[in-house]
């Protein structure tokens, strides 16, 4: 799935279109008086990466234990390919495949031992679990460290068999809660660029995390959540458009620039020109899509173009604008 | 189940490997076992030595003394050493060539004969040792064998004496107290200083002495006391006791080990997989009740072999130590429904076994225990358990004849699971 684009055509959410995978339907919990989700409800289409963004203490984590029927929702349902997914119930756990925050693998067994393991929980035997378990390990890189205990690996290195074994039995959606917390940037790449390539494939994936960039990277569509409620759905474009947010062309230039300004203000996706520090700042609702007009505008009037940056608007920006408060506080 | 049986092979890989575990459950018990029962079973250890000193020098006395040594004959466990004297027993007693002394004392014999000896006169003594509280208690009890004996046997004496008046009164060779006045033939009559005379300190009267002398009991001996206990070897008794307690000290580890898959996130990891919810506890609980019944047979057998104990029949000894195990289990989940950290499972767990093993029996036989203790012990099913295995050992008794404790012990368990099920449910196990 290539990176997301500010040209990206919205089509609507995948709810409208062919039967979801995932069904999630007026999810609640409650700790006490702590109401950790508040009436979550969504859905992922088969092939769809669903991003869930958000704080610590946003109710991510207890969202997706219900979802995987590792915690009893309070109230709402959730089922997976039209099979109910509850606390107890063994059906339609077979379509998912967890990676949890933390390791929660077997420090004292192997790499091969570890997924031999969860492989045999998941019905897999013989040549055939055998078979797998050498795919997935080829897959994640640790093809030549199966046999060394886990506890002898480094912590990114650690993240590799959690993924291996969430994707062990082929699973229609993996769902992978935070799981570059605590990671060194060049395993956390690894790790994305692992995840994005599963869902190029055509696994639909569910990603948990506050970390915003790492969701725009990876995700079709994002949903935001905040204090347990879904407070907002949608594709990145979508969030960005729905707070009306332009994005930034910076422009480096020698020459007229009051007539290149002149020039870029009458075109419709540009809102405002201002004159900066040796060039030009515009604000358009696609940014990108001025570029072929202002390089034409710049060469007709003569101007030297030094440096064009554009600089989209981001979640976090979706964010602040719907919470007050920054996705990292 | 098959799932539940994964977990369990999983887990009981790790405890392999893991030798620390094997040291704990198997290793640290069996050598428990072996110390404790060489301790209680005296091999090895000296006879007490104690010294008789006949201070009377008269044919009772001499009768007394060879009476104590033919008893002693039969006990492996004392040795008596003639002294001749109070003086030469004393000095044998503080060069510690003897534990203690029991001395006959001079005047032992006439005493008798007067038929009139109050206690304090005729109290047999017993000289001490410092630093020998064994052998000072059994010559003290030997001491007080003697007193009994002298006491009877001066009943009997007067007694007899006595029969013999009252036949010679009924004969009317002796005038009866109150007849005195009204003889004519009898040549003696039996005034009150005659009947004071006859009858022993305390006895009224001459039916009384009759009735005092008919109890009268025989020679000198030492009873075996106790029940099945006494007659059981230590080894035969603390074998199944340190089995028991490693049984309980391994599946107790259970609780702990749950709660770090839950620390950890592995118990998550399991249970999102297409399982039944309870097949990751029902595994740990399946890896630690094969590791406890291993520990019990491995310790058993241990004994059995390197100390010859006799355990008793195989069948009972198994259904015993399946039933031991499960009761472990049963324990365990309750305690894993109770506490929140591996530390608190640790603490609880240790808590309760020991304060089980204390009361049930497991490190002080259950017949050597204060009788509140003893009655103490039938509310714990390990001290259940201990009967069982005592009965098998001492009794012979077959798998049919300890249904009792084998029942007594699940019913524990039964309780027990029931306590522990709406903690468990609560926690999501």
């Amino acid at each position: 799935m290539p990176a997301m684009t500010s040209t990206e055509a919205d089509t609507g959410t995948p709810s409208a279109g062919p039967m979801p995978l995932v069904r999630c339907e007026g999810l609640r919990k409650a700790f006490g008086s702590l109401v950790a989700v508040d009436d979550v409800s969504l859905a992922i289409a088969p092939g769809e990466a669903y991003g869930l963004l958000g704080p610590n203490g946003a109710g991510k984590t207890t969202a997706i234990s219900m979802l995987c029927g590792l915690l009893a929702p309070d109230a709402g349902t959730v089922h997976v390919a039209d099979e109910p997914i509850g606390v107890g119930r063994a059906t339609g756990k077979q379509h998912l495949g967890l990676v949890p925050q933390e390791l929660a693998l077997y420090g004292d067994l192997s790499a091969r031992e570890n997924l031999v393991l969860l492989g045999r929980l998941q019905g897999l035997r013989g040549a055939t679990l055998r078979r797998r378990v050498d795919e997935v390990l080829e897959i994640v890189g640790l093809a030549d460290r199966a046999g060394d205990r886990l506890e002898t690996f480094s912590g990114g290195m650690q993240r590799r068999p959690s993924i291996a074994a969430g994707l062990l039995h082929r699973p229609r959606l993996l769902v992978l809660d935070e799981p570059t917390v605590g990671v060194d940037p060049q395993s956390r790449n690894a790790i994305l660029e692992q995840v994005a390539a599963l869902s190029a494939e055509g696994t639909a994936l569910l990603y948990t995390s506050h970390y915003m960039e790492e969701v725009e990277r990876v995700c079709d569509r994002v949903g935001i959540m905040d204090g347990g409620r879904l407070i907002a759905e949608g594709t990145r474009r979508e969030l960005v458009t729905r707070i009306d947010a332009a994005d930034r062309v910076e422009v480096e230039a020698r020459g007229d620039l009051d007539a290149l300004a002149s020039r870029l203000r009458a075109l419709d996706a540009v809102a405002q020109v201002d004159h900066s520090d040796g060039g030009l700042l515009v604000l358009a609702s696609e940014g990108r899509a001025v570029l072929p007009e202002l390089i034409a505008a710049a060469q007709a009037l003569d101007v030297a173009l030094s440096g064009v940056e554009v600089a989209e608007p981001d979640l976090e920006a979706v964010f602040l604008s719907l919470t007050g408060r920054a996705l990292r506080d | 189940m098959r799932a539940m049986l994964i977990i369990a092979g999983r887990d009981l890989r790790s405890r392999l490997r893991d030798r620390s575990g094997l040291v704990a459950g198997i290793v640290a018990p069996a050598a428990l076992a072996v110390i404790i029962s060489l301790a209680f079973s005296g091999a090895g250890t000296d006879p007490v030595r104690l010294a008789l000193a006949d201070a009377d020098d008269s044919d009772l006395s001499a009768d007394i003394a060879a009476e104590l040594r033919e008893a002693m004959d039969d006990v492996d466990e004392v040795v008596l050493v003639d002294a001749a004297s109070r003086a030469e027993a004393s000095a044998l007693v503080d060069d510690g060539e003897v534990g203690a002394a029991v001395v006959l004392p001079e005047g032992l014999q006439e005493a008798l004969e007067e038929a009139t000896g109050e206690p304090e006169e005729v109290a047999v003594g017993v000289i001490g040792g410092t630093g020998a509280p064994l052998s000072t208690a059994i010559a003290e009890g030997l001491a007080g064998a003697v007193a009994a004996q002298v006491e009877q046997t001066a009943t009997a004496v007067a007694a007899t004496v006595a029969t013999g008046v009252q036949q010679a009164v009924a004969e009317g060779a002796f005038a009866a107290p109150d007849d005195a006045d009204d003889a004519d033939d009898a040549d003696v009559a039996l005034d009150d200083d005659l009947t004071a005379l006859l009858l022993p300190p305390g006895v009224e009267g001459f039916e009384e002495l009759g009735e005092e002398a008919a109890q009268a009991e025989a020679a000198l001996a030492l009873e075996e006391a106790g029940g099945a206990e006494d007659r059981l070897d230590a080894a035969s008794y603390f074998g199944p006791s340190m089995a028991v307690l490693s049984a309980l000290l391994v599946v107790t580890t259970a609780p702990r080990a749950l709660i770090r898959e839950r620390r950890t996130g592995t118990l998550q990891r399991l249970r999102a997989a297409p399982i039944p919810a309870w097949a990751p506890a029902a595994g740990l609980g399946v890896s630690v009740a094969v590791v406890g019944l291993v520990a019990m047979l491995v310790i058993q057998g241990i004994v059995a072999v390197a100390l010859g104990a006799s355990l008793g029949d195989p069948l009972g000894l198994l259904a015993l130590s399946l039933a031991v195990v499960a009761f472990a289990g049963a324990l365990s989940a309750l305690i894993a429904s109770l506490v929140r950290t591996e530390s608190q499972a640790d603490g609880l767990a240790t808590a309760v076994t020991f304060s089980l093993a204390l009361v049930g029996g497991h490190f002080i036989e259950l017949h050597a225990l204060p009788e509140g203790l003893q009655t103490l012990a039938l509310a714990t099913p390990n001290g259940w358990a201990l009967r069982g295995y005592t009965a098998l050992a001492a009794d012979g008794a077959s798998v049919t004849e300890i249904l009792a404790p084998i029942g007594v012990v699940l019913g524990f368990a039964v309780v027990l699971v029931l306590l522990a099920l709406p903690g468990l449910r609560r926690q999501g196990a």
